[in-house]
């Protein structure tokens, strides 16, 4: 069985960008005794980002997103050859998801074959706040299971 | 070879975007004035993010901060971190044992040294001086690099890192945000199988800081295209005051010094401790920029301006190494004098020489780290005083990888927060990169004749001093969109660059 890892991020104190961080700690309570499948919170560098995913078959990544051209709390799945043209992009801290990627590649290292990133719309994320706006919470409670079924079509 | 200049172009188009500036953590833009000429007539690196991070810490119990601040960016949890707890040290009056302080230090040269790398190889140095500040920018960048350098080194530089990362996992409970450092102490001792295997680690990455070193003398200090533009006195260039950390030797400290400041002509003018901060440093707003300009207080704020009469200073790795006698270990003491005898006496004023004192620190923290692991007390079990009262107001300073950085923070009897006020590093250099980019934009860009090659030089302007405007502006956000703005004589917009 391929070996899957996801990885949700976010920031905590930063409002609606924290609803990665909410949707993968309960999706990470589902696949918890779930032989092949790890699901781990990210919130380092992008070579943080290189040496933790080696080894795996498969990654999938949650993230917010703010196109501001979705409602709030949409999800939009993106293939790997958007991730790697810099659709739906994830910053990481002067490099971004695309960058850490091919630097696997060019590096050769035990890189997924697959790579997903699902996103939710989060509208305006730049604000202190430890709350989601209550347009993205109202919306919460189908996001998760919207999430997890796209993940088991993925790893199914 | 790299490529260090390419054609110009006059441009007939009105307005030039540039963004976003690139390896940059944060958000700002340059906007570069020309008068009829084309010639530059003034320049502003603007930081132009939301702040509120202050009032979002008020009314939340002062033992949450330490946790709370490694949230306003990824690139400087650790200093923010370690800056917070040495706050309620003192908020909490709660001085912490020697054993907890080493500990302490030990994990946060760990930091220094993975942030520096980081920034050496993949953000800084490497893509502009390895592949050439002309470069075609779809390559200048890691990926570039390692094309130029090989897969040995660049996989070598991906392993090393990450022992320094296992370090900080090992000491902060993890290597993002640590959760380690409490009022007081740390929550955790050390064990021996712990530092045992920062031993090894630390060993290996001495000899990493080493090479790495070597890369600056083959890739920069070699090429005398290079030496002539990082001596070159029109270009990344100033006369300012220094600041940074000393131990009690005098010698380049991280964490747990007192502070240095030298004036423009080499002589140390102060030395202060935490809780005098307030009568060194201010700052001052500018209408043009969220980010406020700190300057020494003694001298005073007298505008974008260097000299001895501008209160004007810079911090981080050179700084940090002007300000000292010295080096505390034996190799960044070897690579601390060759510095200087090839750059000349103190202060060191070129801004790209920014970039081997990064590679310098390296060694250093390295070694130090080797020192702390071999020292008995971090095996202490002393590594806590507990809080018995709220002494309501608290300062620390710790040297971020970027320069120094206070946090100041006063609380209510119940140790609830009432007021709280950062300066970071980025902040205090705020005024150098906007000094630098104006004397490269300058020098560079005449009769409206520009390329990518001068774009990016202008860009190296702030990139010498890894900034990280995320936590500057206390806004905590993601990509940095930045752009280049060049307005002709009238004001009007004539061209934006944006990558």
């Amino acid at each position: 069985m391929a070996s899957t890892l996801i990885l949700y991020m976010g920031n905590p104190i930063v409002k609606n960008d924290q609803v990665g961080l909410i949707v993968g700690s309960r999706i990470a309570s589902f696949y918890s005794s779930r032989a092949g499948v790890d699901v781990k919170q990210f919130g380092g560098s992008p070579l943080d980002l290189v040496s933790d995913i080696q080894g795996y078959d498969r990654l999938i990544l949650i993230d917010s997103i703010s196109t501001g051209q979705r409602p709030i709390g949409s999800i939009k799945l993106f293939a790997e050859e958007d991730i790697l043209a810099g659709e739906g992009d994830v910053y990481l801290h002067g490099m971004n998801l695309s960058e850490a990627l091919k630097l696997c590649r060019r590096l050769q290292l035990p890189f997924p074959g697959e790579l997903h990133l699902i996103g939710i719309e989060a509208g305006v994320i730049y604000e202190f706040d430890e709350s989601l706006s209550a347009e993205l919470r109202d919306t919460l409670p189908r996001i998760t299971p919207e999430v997890r079924k796209i993940i088991e079509e993925l790893i199914r | 070879m790299p490529q260090i200049w390419d054609e110009t172009h006059k441009t007939d188009q009105r307005v030039i975007h540039i963004e976003p500036v690139t390896r940059l953590e944060g958000h700002a833009k340059i906007d570069i004035f020309l008068d009829e000429k084309g010639d530059v007539e003034q320049t502003y690196f603007q930081v132009v993010e939301l702040r509120g991070f202050e009032e979002f810490c008020k009314g939340r119990p002062a033992e949450e901060m330490p946790r709370i601040v490694t949230r306003l960016c990824g690139v400087c949890p650790w200093p923010h971190h370690l800056a917070s707890s040495r706050v309620l040290d003192t908020l909490f009056a709660a001085p912490p044992p020697p054993t907890a302080h080493k500990i302490r230090e030990l994990g946060y040269c760990a930091h220094m040294l993975e942030s520096h790398l980081e920034h050496v190889y993949a953000l800084g140095p490497a893509p502009d001086f390895v592949l050439g500040p002309a470069a075609d920018p779809l390559k200048r960048n890691v990926l570039g690099v390692i094309e130029a350098v090989g897969l040995e080194t660049g996989s070598s530089v991906i392993k090393h890192r990450g022992y320094a990362v296992e370090i900080e996992n090992i000491i902060g409970g993890k290597s993002t945000h640590p959760v380690f450092s409490i009022p007081g102490g740390v929550s955790r001792p050390v064990n021996q199988e712990q530092i045992d295997r920062i031993r090894e680690l630390a060993d290996k990455l001495v000899e990493f800081t080493e090479f790495t070193l070597t890369v600056v003398d083959d890739v920069i200090l070699s090429n005398k295209e290079y030496v002539d533009i990082i001596l070159n006195k029109d270009l990344y260039y100033h006369n300012s005051y220094h600041m940074g950390m000393v131990d009690e030797d005098g010698k380049l400290a991280f964490y747990g010094g007192k502070m240095r400041i030298m004036d423009p002509n080499g002589k140390i003018v102060d030395n202060f401790t935490e809780n005098q901060y307030l009568d060194y440093v201010a700052e001052h707003t500018v209408p043009w920029s969220y980010l406020k300009f700190p300057y020494l207080k003694k001298v005073g704020w007298k505008g974008l301006t260097d000299g001895v009469d501008s209160g004007l200073y810079r911090v981080a790795p050179l700084s940090r190494m002007n300000v000292a006698d010295g080096m505390a270990t034996p190799k960044a003491q070897a690579a601390y004098d060759r510095f200087f005898e090839t750059l000349g006496q103190k202060p060191v004023q070129y801004s790209l020489s920014f970039h081997w004192a990064r590679a310098i620190e390296c060694v250093y923290a390295a070694e130090r780290l080797q020192q702390l692991a071999h020292d008995p007390e971090i095996l202490g079990k002393d590594y806590r005083t507990i809080s018995t009262k709220v002494a309501g107001e608290g300062i620390g300073i710790v040297e971020a990888p970027r320069g120094t950085l206070f946090h100041h923070y006063k609380s209510d009897d119940k140790g609830l927060i009432t007021d709280v006020n950062l300066v970071v590093a980025s902040a205090q250099n705020y005024g150098a990169m906007n000094l630098d980019i104006r004397n490269v934009a300058k020098n560079l860009i005449k009769g409206g004749q520009i390329s990518n090659g001068i774009l990016n030089m202008v860009e190296m302007g702030f990139r010498s001093y890894d900034p990280c405007f995320s936590c500057a502006t206390h806004a905590a956000i993601g990509q940095m969109p930045m752009e280049l703005v060049i307005h002709d004589s009238t004001g009007e917009e004539i061209r934006r660059i944006r990558r």
